[in-house]
């Protein structure tokens, strides 16, 4: 009976343990070029996969077209759910941009003639060529750039007062969004009618919030950006209150489904006084005291 | 040589199209199938720099996982008897 063996001779050994030091020397290698070059490589990056994407969305909207072409009926049905299911969220995301303008109108004419500013300042609209769960860090990837006068920290808007994040970091053609719920992320928020700022803990696709046993927050309450302009970034869906804990457990939403995003607005010049501009703003006036 | 090229194109333009996860799990096949696959590092290190934001936490994690992940390939890859 003929039987095989691995063959253990010297060149075999010597070629086995050559194989994992060539790997760490190629890693060590690899991770030195990219400290050395990352920023240069990572606007080549973003240029080459944002025409990726592009081309992809391109080939997409041509697909739709010869299915459109083949399947009339079902196709009109789909566009037309399609189109109401986004009005629906339009209206809804409207609603509660009311309901809180409402609520601050009255509290402004309270005050005579307080003025809030100009809320209509310029709004750059905005493709969103990868969204979660594609891309994986909670960002988005925009097809405006510093070319279209995208500033960073600028705020990121659905639209009305409904906002998903902020610019963080600006190419010449593309820009990043790090969403408000984009994991680890901590936002300064008011919730409710919680007297008090809160610290919204983003968790991919939601918040988590941990305010005192006895706040009155209930589904439907508004999570929003502290300021005159009330700013909205989550609804509250579930409240978590067990008689044992001193804190309660508020689970917030999105205003919208962050999967199916196609557009966004950005306006440039709105910029928050975010924790992560507010470092920024600080580390460049560290730089100007103490150059 | 030239299969791996053209593997090596769709697994880089993978990364840009297709979640994550499935990107991993081709680069993975490829780093079995082909010895030393550096290119899983560069896969990684793409996704790290297209999705990843400079002011988040773990801005290089996909590219620390593909160095570990090509580690623990080469690794069973050399004591596998099919590549011998």
């Amino acid at each position: 009976m003929k039987m095989s063996f691995l063959r253990f001779n010297s060149l075999n050994r010597r070629s086995r343990t050559r194989i994992p030091s060539l790997v760490f020397a190629g890693a060590f290698a690899a991770i030195i070029l990219i400290a050395v070059f990352i920023r240069t490589l990572e606007s080549g990056v973003m240029s080459f996969g944002a025409s990726v994407l592009k081309a992809e969305t391109a080939l997409k909207q041509t697909a739709a077209t010869f299915e459109a072409a083949l399947l009339a009926d079902k196709q009109t049905l789909f566009e037309e759910n399609k189109d109401l299911k986004k009005r629906l969220g339009e209206a809804n995301a409207k609603l509660w941009s009311f309901t809180l303008l409402e609520k601050e109108n009255r509290e402004l004419k309270a005050l005579l003639g307080r003025n809030m500013g100009d809320t209509d300042s310029e709004t750059v609209l905005a493709t969103v060529l990868a969204s979660p769960p594609r891309s994986t860090y909670g960002t988005l990837v925009l097809d405006i750039g510093a070319r279209h006068g995208i500033t960073r920290g600028a705020l990121v808007f659905l639209g009305g007062n409904l906002a998903l994040g902020t610019i963080s970091d600006v190419f010449n053609e593309t820009a990043k969004v790090l969403l408000y719920s984009a994991a680890g992320r901590e936002v300064n928020a008011m919730l409710g009618d919680a007297p008090f700022p809160v610290k919204a803990r983003g968790r991919g696709s939601e918040f988590e919030i941990n305010i005192p046993r006895g706040t009155d927050i209930k589904e439907g309450d508004l999570l929003r950006l502290p300021g005159i302009m009330p700013i909205i970034i989550g609804v509250v869906r579930a409240v978590e209150d067990e008689p044992t804990k001193s804190f309660v457990r508020v689970l917030a939403g999105l205003p919208a489904n962050i999967y199916a995003l196609e557009t966004v607005l950005v306006r440039p010049h709105f910029i928050t006084d975010t924790d992560e501009t507010r470092a920024e703003t600080q580390n460049e006036s560290n730089k100007e005291a103490y150059p | 040589m030239q299969l791996r090229i053209i593997l090596d194109t769709i697994f880089i333009v993978s990364v840009f199209i297709f979640p994550w996860w499935l990107s991993a799990m081709f680069g993975a096949a490829l780093a079995f199938r082909f010895p030393k696959f550096f290119e899983l590092v560069v896969g990684g290190l793409l996704i790290d720099l297209f999705y990843g934001a400079s002011v988040a936490h773990f801005t290089y994690l996909f590219t620390i996982g593909a160095i570990g992940m090509l580690l623990l390939i080469e690794f069973i890859r050399t004591r596998l008897r099919i590549f011998q």
